[in-house]
């Protein structure tokens, strides 16, 4: 354990006798607390999957340290905050909604891991330990992992406020944030709780899912818009001081309380939010502790429980019917073919770990997106507008390329890849056939899906005549697709575990990609304007698909990378 | 003498679906007891609620006279249980798990340290005590968890498919230790798929189809009962409805 979490474990069980009151098994508590943080230090989080597949054989170590950075910055760019709004309370208002639905987003997705660990039904819940003491040390190391997320994230406006204010405005700050984490996470537990009320614990690790994923989008849609949108006129003049209505959003609540903490309290409104932002939070951990996780254990004992029935796949499905079964009839040539393309089509509809990767960065994309078009729409150069008139539609579609690469990428890993052996034992002569299958598959789910949004989308900005433009670009997004799988897919889908997906020659695979991408945009920005040119650079990008599509089908045995 | 584990006309319900159906079993110290029957039967709802780890079930669950519902903690103190699935926190080193173990059973440090040495050496894993879990192969797992069941020195024992992933001289190791454990005094409930070990291992065997009992005895006394059979064959007998030989004749004909 290293000294971060030593300290805060010491911290934490300054109040032993309090906890041994309470009927908490202290000597078990320290034990399950020291175990959970040593492991935490061991596996990466949330925010460092993505970071994961470097050093495959590293061990994992110090991943605290990682969370706390990544936090510290967060916590700069919520200074933002203080550009919005005339006075303190608006200002603290926007700081505490970005501060807490960051942490709620954080908390929803590192709780899969730090509270729904099924295996503490098999290792704590059968030992001599009271159902006090096991929610004590969960809600504990929940606080621990929050302190770890909150104190470099509100250390910056710490820091700030030390410079603006005084000291005391930086020791208000430091209270009220604790009260306001306090609260986050009752949130977080009462949401868990209502899921887990009105579905069964099966299906919760898939909403659970769907959350991260919106959570996902939308901050990152928020640190992309905020900053934007704090420059304009309106939002500088902004003022959600004495608003009624304001009562219903707990940011509200402890900005006024630092509000009037800090300088006194100008309202009575204020003074209903100071008390809500005071009594709530303590009444709310009272609650949790004393209601909602003891009912949270009972359940979750459930959810690793053998005998409640898995879920059943839809009648009918031994014959391929329906849209995937025809689009299989339809795209594919070959058994082998169709076998590949409904194996990856079930498999991407089916699996939690296939969307969670993937579906945020259409998320983003989205974001991106529209970003893209709100800029440049108000301020840049004329000559530089004027240059791209037209094309930004465009550059929309070859942005959209990046969906499908993380598609790819993420259809050839999954953490049961050992479930790959059957493609190895079957007589399967050209692997090529079953990548060129799951690959129509993707593009099937996919490609089709932009390619409707982004020609619906084009045509309602750029008229019919950026028709044959946007053609070209969704041809070359296919061609980058296609290249970059004729070059990266080396393994058989789902058939390599998670962190071996980047390996050496992968990196210089990706920069080839953007490279291939660059020139392609570079290319049809230069034909733009000449229709005779797009025709023949499109009857060129056809060929290029057609070879391609007649390379990845042709790949051997030899081609195939293995996983160990 | 009191029973090492009491239940009384034990009912559970998942649903609308009732998993197990009047269970009445007293199992005396020194007890093997053979735990059998097919998918579904209701075996592991019995272990988890004698683990404590389901509690709204009805009819009395005693350990050594103490009712799981309302004491789960002293009952637990008494029992050592070995998950099937070998579910342990494989980024934490074996010393590191059985420490934690025995720290969660209230042991003292040396006492846990010397015997977590003791029964890993024994088991062959000395030289493991400090590498991660994480690459452990499934039989190395197996050895720690087993370990971490009789750390604390439990007067019962509850294993659920305790060989899975052993090789054959550590299989010979652990059915020697369990008549070990219960010639001296403990009770040991044996859940298991395996019949040729059930057969061999316990003294006295159940088996449960449907959430009821249909069969306790002694394998002398089932053989009695049932003919002069394997308990393999005695199980199929008791739990299956159609003849098993009709199904691989099913399976066979599938071929047409």
């Amino acid at each position: 354990m290293n000294w971060i979490n030593k300290f805060l474990l010491s911290a934490v069980l300054l109040p032993r006798r309090f906890y041994a009151a309470w009927g908490i098994q202290v000597p078990q508590l320290v034990a399950i607390l020291t175990t959970k943080l040593t492991m935490d230090d061991r596996r990466p989080n949330t925010m460092q999957m993505t970071r994961r597949q470097q050093k495959k054989d590293a061990e994992i170590s110090g991943a605290t340290l990682g969370t706390m950075a990544i936090s510290g910055v967060m916590g700069m760019m919520y200074l933002f905050a203080f550009m919005v709004g005339t006075d303190l309370v608006t200002q603290f208002t926007f700081y505490y909604s970005m501060f807490m639905m960051m942490l709620c987003m954080m908390l929803v997705s590192d709780f899969t891991s730090v509270l729904i660990d099924v295996k503490d039904n098999f290792i704590i819940l059968p030992k001599p330990v009271t159902g006090s003491t096991v929610v004590a040390a969960r809600l504990l190391h929940v606080f621990i992992h929050v302190c770890k997320l909150v104190v470099p994230m509100s250390l910056p406006c710490f820091v700030y406020l030390l410079f603006r204010t005084n000291p005391w405005g930086s020791l208000v700050f430091a209270g009220i944030t604790l009260f306001a984490t306090l609260f986050s996470i009752f949130l977080i537990n009462a949401v868990y709780l209502l899921i887990l009320r009105i579905t069964t614990p099966e299906r919760f690790k898939n909403i659970i899912s769907y959350i991260q994923i919106a959570f996902a989008i939308v901050i990152y849609g928020s640190f992309q818009l905020l900053p934007r949108m704090a420059d304009r006129a309106e939002f500088s003049s902004f003022n959600l001081q004495d608003k009624l209505s304001m009562l219903l959003a707990p940011p509200f609540w402890f900005a006024s309380a630092f509000h009037t903490l800090f300088a006194g309290s100008s309202g009575s409104i204020e003074w209903v939010a100071v008390a809500l932002a005071l009594a709530l939070p303590p009444l709310s951990i009272f609650v949790v502790v004393k209601f909602l996780a003891p009912a949270f254990n009972q359940k979750l004992a459930m959810i690793s429980g053998s005998d409640d029935g898995g879920t059943t796949a839809a009648p009918g499905t031994s014959a391929p019917k329906g849209l995937a079964g025809t689009l299989a009839r339809w795209c594919t040539q070959g058994k082998a073919e169709h076998t590949g393309f409904l194996f990856a089509w079930k498999m991407m509809s089916r699996s939690r770990e296939f969307k969670v990767k993937v579906y945020p960065s259409i998320g983003y994309l989205v974001v991106l997106v529209v970003l893209f078009f709100f800029r440049n729409s108000r301020q840049e150069d004329l000559d530089v507008q004027q240059l791209f008139a037209g094309f930004k539609p465009i550059v929309a579609v070859y942005f959209s390329s990046m969906i499908l690469l993380v598609a790819i990428h993420q259809i050839m890993v999954t953490e049961k890849f050992k479930a790959a052996w059957m493609f190895f034992i079957t007589p399967l002569q050209r692997p090529g056939h079953l990548i060129h299958g799951a690959l129509t598959a993707v593009l099937m789910q996919f490609f089709t899906a932009i390619a409707f949004v982004l020609l619906a989308l084009g045509l309602w900005l750029g008229g019919t005549g950026i028709l044959p433009n946007l053609l070209l670009a969704l041809c070359n997004q296919l061609l980058i697709t296609y290249a970059v799988s004729a070059i990266n897919f080396t393994q058989l889908p789902f058939s390599q575990p998670v962190n071996e997906g980047e390996k050496g020659g992968q990196f210089v695979r990706g920069v080839l990609l953007v490279v291939i991408s660059g020139v392609l945009g570079m290319l049809h920005f230069f034909v733009f304007r000449q229709p005779i040119s797009i025709g023949i650079v499109l009857a060129l990008s056809i060929t290029g698909i057609l070879l391609l599509r007649w390379y990845i089908r042709r790949k051997t045995w030899l081609d195939i990378e293995f996983a160990d | 003498m009191i029973p090492a584990i009491s239940i009384k006309n034990l009912h559970k319900r998942f649903g609308a679906k009732p998993v197990l159906r009047g269970i009445h079993l007293d199992v005396f110290p020194g007890q093997v007891l053979g735990y059998i029957g097919p998918n579904g039967a209701g075996k592991s709802t019995t272990v988890k609620i004698l683990c404590g780890l389901l509690s709204d079930y009805e009819g009395e669950v005693l350990v050594q006279g103490i009712d799981v519902r309302t004491n789960p903690v002293e009952a637990k103190r008494r029992i050592g249980y070995v998950p099937e699935l070998a579910e342990l926190y494989d980024v934490l080193t074996p010393s590191e798990f059985l420490h934690f173990m025995g720290d969660l059973y209230g042991m003292d440090h040396d006492v846990c340290e010397r015997r977590m040495l003791r029964m890993l050496a024994a088991f062959g894993l000395q030289d493991n005590v400090h590498q991660r879990m994480d690459t452990f192969s499934k039989g190395m797992r197996q050895k720690v968890l087993l370990t971490s069941g009789l750390l604390h020195n439990p007067d019962i024992l509850i294993l659920d498919e305790p060989l899975s992933g052993l090789d054959a001289n550590s299989v010979i190791i652990v059915k020697d230790l369990i008549s070990k454990l219960a010639k001296d005094g403990k009770t040991i409930f044996y859940c298991s798929h395996m019949m040729d070990v059930v057969e061999k291992v316990s003294d006295r065997i159940i088996l449960i189809d449907n959430g009821s009992i249909v069969a306790d005895g002694s394998f002398e006394h089932l053989q009695q009962q049932q003919g002069n059979q394997s308990l393999e064959q005695i199980f199929a007998q008791l739990t299956s409805k159609d003849t098993l030989g009709q199904a691989a004749d099913d399976l066979m004909r599938a071929f047409d």
